[in-house]
């Protein structure tokens, strides 16, 4: 079998990986030659129904999971979850120091304002629409504009002036990001009109350069570690084993198939695999009262952070408000848009009991066990009536009706197997992101994440692989 | 056999489960959906033929729901006469059907953009399916557009 070698190695093709990529080739040499191993396909197929259709390899499949009450929601292919509806949020400047602010969880080795100039390149790149807000300080503004809120939004903003605002999102609002504006469709898995950021549709020039050999439905078994540095990895194409050999490794699967494949290289690490985690839940069904809604301009239109932070959190987990725009209408001649739905979704404490393993039944797969909830995510349950009763006191409804999972359900947000910190105990990669042990192997995505905030995590971990890059070439400041 | 009222009960009750049975067997699933708008939105000026022509596309739409909604045309002419929805408990399967059938409907025609006006006539333009018919969201607003009347 004949050994290709290359400077950097790649795993996966996702928003993490691409991210890196993009801003490693920045400062890499003409002569750099970069493989990215992708296990999943290209979706060639265009916008909408057909690519809808091509939805590529069943992620369920892909690996054992030993409590089916918890469902784990992710899309295999080049370019990573395009399950992604779009929404990207900020992390809140305090989700980064948990552990000292209010005693729970961890405080990540750095703070908001280390990531802040990331976030900003990050938005940029994915053209994001927002507006200011003084919960999420910011050193420059958002690309475009932010999407208009529809009437529910409004009468939120009313009650909670400055906690409620349009959510910033990569569904463009208004003409300027090179793509579509957004018509609101509702359909942003396979957004029909490409209007949603993505990265098999706006982000291929990332693999257009000459220094970049894309590998699709190559499944990357093992990386090849010897005396404590990557030399190579194994994978799989068409029934055959292929070999390649690097200088530099980055894992960017998501936050189950990565710490899977460096268990199986032979890593250790205490935490690797655990703390598997993601955000939990509820739905909220509301008619109102003479308040006319789904006027906005997109499929979310609303961000609420009227309990996202505060000395609460000390006793029960943040939320934001996730307020949508679907037409969902109501059967009452004239009250047809007298309706509403939005979300509440509560960050969650990472538990060591949670984890990712090699299968004893199959080793080529992982073992996925998300035992329960912690504690401290619970009480989002028990307190759902209460949170939603207390938002919506005052407003113009005239009923609402709580829906909590009656399962362990899913977010589509796999974090925190492949951790950030500084202890090796308790994380498996440190603040820039390169693994405790083996220096010259980097973690991508939000497996990385240290504590599980209520925010959707492709922001932070887009972010974080800009950040990671510009580190590992030593560019102290965004350009 | 004598004529009793029991055997008459007997005979009444066999009756209607033969003809449930039989209705079971033939009812055909757009019925429901057909009962559902004469009953909801009966007022309203249409073609004859809408509401069955998005009746068969409303079926198609939903096809794993297709069983689910030939057991209900069981009930489909009692419901062109009167409703549940109002007694029923908000997210109860029957109010979130007649939630979805009305909603789709209207959203499959031009009547939000004509101002939702009862008065005009309604034209069918097509089953609202945004992976087949982008950008035709009628309730939706652009940033820059007035709010809707």
């Amino acid at each position: 079998m004949a050994v290709k070698h290359f400077d950097t190695l790649i795993v996966g093709s996702g928003f993490a990986s691409t991210f890196f990529l993009h801003e490693y080739l920045k400062w890499a040499p003409e002569s750099e030659r970069v493989v990215v191993l992708e296990r999943g396909l290209i979706n060639s197929a265009t916008p909408g129904k057909n690519y809808a259709e091509a939805k590529g390899m069943p992620f369920h499949k892909t690996m054992i999971n030993l409590n089916p009450s918890k469902v784990w929601v992710q899309r295999l292919g080049f370019g990573g979850g395009t399950c992604w509806t779009g929404n990207s949020p900020r992390m809140h400047p305090n989700d980064f120091r948990t552990a000292s602010l209010y005693g729970r969880g961890d405080d990540w080795p750095f703070q908001y304002s280390e990531l802040e100039p990331y976030y900003c390149d990050a938005e940029d790149l994915m053209g994001i629409s927002g507006g200011e807000s003084a919960v999420f300080p910011r050193s420059r503004p958002y690309p475009l504009p932010p999407h208009r809120l529809n009437g529910l939004d409004r009468e939120f903003a009313k009650k909670y002036p400055g906690l409620h605002f349009a959510m910033p999102c990569a569904r463009p609002s208004a003409p300027g990001s090179g793509r579509a504006v957004c018509c609101s469709n509702g359909v942003c898995e396979s957004c029909p009109v490409a209007a949603k950021f993505q990265v098999d549709f706006h982000m291929r020039a990332v693999y257009a350069d000459p220094r970049v050999t894309l590998i699709t439905e190559a499944n990357v078994v093992q990386l090849d570690i010897q005396n404590g540095q990557v030399v190579g990895a194994l994978y799989e194409s068409a029934g055959e084993e292929h070999r390649v050999t690097c200088d530099l490794a980055a894992v960017g699967a998501h936050g189950i198939m990565s710490p899977f494949i460096l268990l199986k290289s032979g890593l250790t690490d205490p935490a690797l695999g655990r703390y598997l985690n993601e955000q939990i839940a509820i739905s909220v069904d509301v008619l109102l009262d003479g308040v006319k809604n789904y006027d906005g301009s997109t499929i979310t239109t609303g961000y609420g952070a009227m309990k996202l932070d505060g000395e609460f959190r000390r006793d029960h987990p943040g939320f934001l408000v996730e307020n949508w725009n679907l037409p969902w209408l109501r059967a009452e001649r004239g009250r047809w848009q007298e309706r509403g739905y939005f979300k509440l979704v509560f960050e969650e404490l990472p538990q060591e009991r949670n984890y990712v393993a090699i299968s004893d039944v199959d080793p080529s797969k992982p073992a996925v066990n998300y035992v329960d909830n912690s504690d401290y995510g619970k009480t989002a349950f028990a307190m759902a009536d209460s949170f939603v009763a207390e938002l919506l006191s005052g407003m113009p409804v005239e009923s609402y009706k709580v829906e909590v999972p009656e399962t362990l359900d899913g977010e589509a947000h796999i974090q925190g197997t492949t951790r950030m910190g500084t202890d090796p105990a308790t994380s498996v990669v440190d603040a820039n992101q390169i693994h405790h042990k083996v220096r010259n192997l980097l973690c991508l995505g939000s497996g990385v994440f240290t504590t599980c905030p209520a925010a959707n995590p492709t922001l932070t971990l887009s972010a974080l692989s800009l950040r990671a890059a510009r580190k590992l070439k030593g560019q102290a400041s965004p350009v | 056999m004598a004529v009793s009222r029991r055997n008459i009960l007997l005979a009444a009750g066999a009756a209607v489960v033969g003809v449930m049975t039989y209705t079971g067997f033939t009812a055909k699933p757009e019925a429901i959906v057909v009962s559902i708008l004469q009953r909801r939105l009966g007022y309203l000026k249409v073609a004859d033929d809408t509401f069955q022509k998005f009746a068969a596309e409303y079926i198609l739409y939903k096809q794993k729901d297709a069983k689910r909604l030939q057991m209900l045309a069981l009930i489909a002419r009692p419901l062109r006469v009167v409703t549940p929805y109002s007694v029923l408990p908000q997210g109860h399967a029957l109010r979130r059907l007649e939630n979805d059938v009305v909603g789709r409907f209207l959203l499959a025609t031009d009547f939000f953009q004509n101002g939702a006006d009862e008065q005009r006539r309604l034209q069918y333009i097509g089953f609202f399916d945004p992976l087949e018919r982008p950008c035709s969201n009628p309730v939706m607003r652009f940033a820059n557009m007035e709010s809707a009347s």
